[in-house]
């Protein structure tokens, strides 16, 4: 076998290979499809067909030669068969053809096939320059009318399909006829050309390849659900034609001159020199295929694709984008401006839902020539969302069947809806226009579009958060203000008030004592003026005046001292002092008072000082109220004991009669203002006091960090006990 | 100090009939007393003359207690250490402010009869005789 028989059979080979294998992936795809299956029929075919061609080539005995050659051309009408199906039925799952039809279509292939089997398609063989030709009969005749039928009509209801056809299914039937246009483009090229200019038949033996190529396209028309822009594949094939026909030329340069070389054997300095040069060419080729490929490309691109961008740097600039600002606003629009640049779209949103609406909107392109309807766009994000198609979450209006979704996206212009997702909860959608040429957006656009939603979306979300953080913390900022504002007034207010009652209370008291002085004062004259006698009841009018006017005054005085204590006005003047002094003070100026009422009246206290820290004028006031009650409600031969003594860190001075007791009840509220008991005590009394006494006490000595506690039986007597912190200072010393 | 202007006693006082109590009682008492109705008189005769004892209310017309001791103590025409405070104001920081001019006592009016305030103004002339006078 020459080298040209090896390379037909490499070729055979492996087309038959792709061609198999094409044919059942196909066919595996989805064997129910009528689509699927005339396509593989028809690769079925064309393998049987194209084996059986290649048998026939062999150098056979005449009869068998014949015999291969019928065999082969049989099954030709069987691929213009399965090629008229695919082109009407698909891409449809469903055979279009009505049953009488394809009936009436089937026996005509039987009958053209039977016929091509038969003597009468080709009567003989003959051999013409030693090779074999078959001598054409009048069988021949319908099989040739039958092909050329089938072919144009196939190829008319593609063209006719095509300019009916819209989105995907235009796009499917575009790479189809690219696929039928070239085959015979790619045996002009290779065969017709070198034949016939060059007169060159190597490149023939590749011919099996060339329905590889229709099958290929085809198959990728109906297998992949989603498409490559068919100028894409065009301008690629173009690039890789040109490329092979290169290096094919190459090739053939080398090829021709070594058959020269080997097989007339002559070998001259003029034929090496004629070797040196296409040999040197075809190197050259070899080692520049990428640059060339790289070239071809670019030129390609140049005039086909000048709006191709490159996805990863696309990506690239949009995450930068997205890091580089917390701006809602200035977030979309540079997101918005970038996407409708590079990928020439004539529209694009981001809007956001919330609460069952669209509560935000960015929009960039020919904003003006879009329709916006609030309920129309969230009900096509929400759908977006919860519509899943093939896993995913994308509204592709060339894709949708027809219905509301559709209706809405034409309405509102649109062709892409993708919703913005974060942790599975819908934030917002981006919608996206038409493409600015036409054309409709390829898988490579909607992987784009599908990467970069989820990262739009977390973006989006991140600057709302922000642009929520900032609303708040100014929100915040502000009710810190006014809050502040309004303390700050209410202060004022309030020292503004306690300066007033301050005021208040020295200008009333003294306002109040200045005339009870003088009564005071005059009816003291009045009762001890030395120039007549006063005689009795007037005596005794001026003495309840007199006394009168004193209670009056102490309960001015009493009132002063709670408005003290109770605003901490009160200071105490705080300095050691030996208790028993006090007490002595006290037990002294009230002698008088006891003898007079005939009470035994008593002081006991320890020889030694019981020191404590004290205000020693506040103390005085307490022993006295407390000395002084006694007095006043102890019956006449009653009895009074004070006492004072150390007990653990306390001094202790307690103050025993034998007045009638307090009742158990009434002790809680002993030592509160105007307290019932000592009120009522004092009513009865000869001596009325204010009800202010034991409260005032009781004030002054938790001023000193001590306590007063009662005891009382009722027909037996009370004691009330003052306890406060001992003094004590290094070496014991007081005073 | 002479023994004339020891017995020289300045009271001030607005109140008319707590002034004239005042002047009654002391004067019964054998001193020799001024008196001064406001604040400004009570100034006008403290630059002029040295008292024994100055008896000062607080509040008064014109000028207040402790606007005239402020104003005498700025002059330093004299010490305040002749003048006793006698008020029914019952603040204690009047109190202390006025001690701090230097004022050698208070006493609150209400708390005291004609007699024992006859007794206080003895203590603070250091006076024995009145006493057996009366």
């Amino acid at each position: 076998m020459g080298f040209q028989d090896h390379l037909s059979l490499l070729i055979v080979i492996l087309s038959s290979f792709i061609n198999f294998f094409i044919t059942v992936l196909v066919y595996l795809r989805n064997p129910r499809s009528a689509t699927h299956k005339i396509f593989s029929l028809l690769g079925l075919s064309i393998l049987f067909w194209l084996v059986l061609t290649y048998l026939s080539y062999r150098p056979w005995d005449t009869p068998t030669t014949l015999f291969l050659i019928r065999l082969s051309t049989f099954f030709a009408p069987l691929i213009c068969l399965f090629f008229f199906l695919l082109a009407h039925t698909f891409p449809s799952a469903k055979l279009k053809l009505t049953r009488k039809r394809f009936t009436l279509l089937a026996i005509i292939t039987s009958v053209v096939m039977i016929l091509l089997i038969s003597p009468f398609a080709f009567t003989e063989l003959a051999y013409v320059n030693n090779f074999p030709s078959p001598t054409p009969g009048f069988g021949i005749i319908p099989f040739v009318l039958y092909v050329i039928l089938t072919i144009s009509a196939a190829i008319f209801i593609l063209f006719k399909r095509l300019r009916h056809s819209i989105g995907v299914e235009k796009q499917q039937i575009k790479i189809v006829l690219l696929g039928i246009l070239l085959m015979p483009g790619l045996i002009i090229l290779t065969n017709v050309i070198p034949v016939t200019l060059f007169n060159n038949n190597t490149l023939v033996p590749l011919t099996p390849l060339y329905p590889l190529v229709f099958q290929l396209l085809t198959a990728y028309a109906i297998v992949k659900h989603r498409l490559m822009d068919i100028r894409f594949i065009i301008v690629r094939s173009i690039a890789y034609i040109l490329l092979l026909l290169f290096i094919a030329l190459g090739y053939i340069a080398i090829l021709f001159d070594i058959a020269y070389f080997v097989n007339r054997g002559r070998p001259s300095i003029e034929a090496l020199q004629d070797l040196v040069v296409p040999t040197l060419l075809a190197l050259f080729f070899a080692i520049s295929f990428q640059q060339l490929r790289r070239v071809f490309e670019k030129i390609t691109d140049r005039i086909f694709y000048r709006d191709r961008y490159d996805s990863n740097e696309l990506l690239w600039s949009l995450s930068r984008i997205m890091a580089s600002t917390l701006y809602l606003t200035d977030l979309s629009n540079q997101i918005l401006e970038k996407l409708l640049s590079e990928m020439r779209i004539n529209y694009g949103s981001i809007v956001l839902v919330r609460d069952k609406s669209i509560f935000w909107v960015g929009s960039s392109g020919e904003v003006s020539k879009h329709p916006f309807n609030n309920a129309d766009m969230y009900s096509l994000v929400y759908d977006s969302y919860h519509t899943t198609k093939h896993n995913e979450h994308i509204f592709i209006f060339e894709e949708l069947p027809e219905g509301k979704i559709k209706r809405l996206m034409r309405k509102q212009d649109l062709t892409i809806v993708i919703p913005l997702t974060v942790r599975h909860e819908l934030i917002g959608g981006l919608v996206l226009g038409q493409k600015a040429s036409g054309e409709i957006y390829s898988s490579e656009d909607i992987d784009l579009l599908k990467i970069v939603a989820p990262e739009i979306a977390v973006a989006v979300r991140n600057a709302l958060s922000y642009e929520e953080i900032k609303k708040f913390n100014i929100t915040l900022e502000n009710e810190v203000d006014r809050a502040t504002h309004r303390l700050r007034k209410a202060n004022k207010r309030l020292k503004e008030l306690d300066h007033l009652k301050d005021e208040f209370v020295s200008i009333a008291s003294h306002e109040l004592r200045t005339p009870m002085t003088a009564i005071k004062s005059y009816l003291w004259m009045a009762i001890n003026q030395p120039n007549q006698e006063i005689k009795e009841p007037l005596k005794r009018y001026l003495n309840i005046s007199y006394n009168s006017t004193e209670r009056l005054i102490r309960l001015v005085n009493d009132m002063l001292t709670v408005s003290r204590i109770e605003r901490n006005k009160i200071e105490l003047k705080l300095a050691p002092l030996n208790i028993n002094e006090v007490v002595q003070l006290v037990f002294d100026e009230l002698k008088i008072t006891a003898q007079e009422k005939h009470i035994a009246f008593k002081f006991e206290h320890p020889k030694k000082k019981i020191s404590v820290m004290g205000d020693k004028e506040k103390l005085r006031e307490v022993v006295q109220n407390l000395v002084g009650n006694a007095l006043k409600f102890t019956p006449e031969n009653g009895k009074i004991i004070i006492e004072t003594s150390e007990k653990g860190d306390t001094s202790q001075i307690s103050v025993t009669d034998t007045a009638s007791g307090i009742p158990k009840e009434s002790l809680p509220d002993l030592f509160k203002k105007f307290s019932k008991i000592e009120y009522s005590y004092s009513k009865h009394s000869s001596q009325p006091g204010t009800g202010l006494g034991l409260y005032i006490s009781k004030q002054i000595v938790s001023l000193h960090n001590g306590d007063i506690k009662v005891q009382s039986e009722v027909g037996v007597g009370s004691t009330f006990t003052v306890s406060l912190p001992l003094y004590k200072r290094k070496g014991g010393g007081k005073e | 100090m002479t023994k004339d202007t020891a017995k020289h006693i300045l009271i001030v006082e607005d109140e008319e009939y707590l002034r004239d109590l005042y002047l009654q009682v002391l004067q019964s008492e054998g001193y020799e007393v001024e008196i001064a109705a406001n604040g400004e008189e009570a100034y006008e005769k403290m630059s002029q003359k040295q008292y024994g004892l100055v008896i000062l209310d607080v509040i008064l017309p014109k000028m207040d207690g402790l606007q005239v001791l402020d104003k005498l103590n700025n002059e330093g025409k004299q010490k305040n250490d002749n003048i006793v405070l006698l008020t029914n104001l019952g603040q204690d920081l009047v109190v202390a402010k006025a001690l701090d001019f230097g004022v050698r006592g208070y006493m609150v009016k209400s708390d005291y009869t004609p007699e024992e305030l006859v007794a206080e103004v003895r203590g603070y002339l250091g006076d024995g005789d009145v006493k057996s006078e009366l």
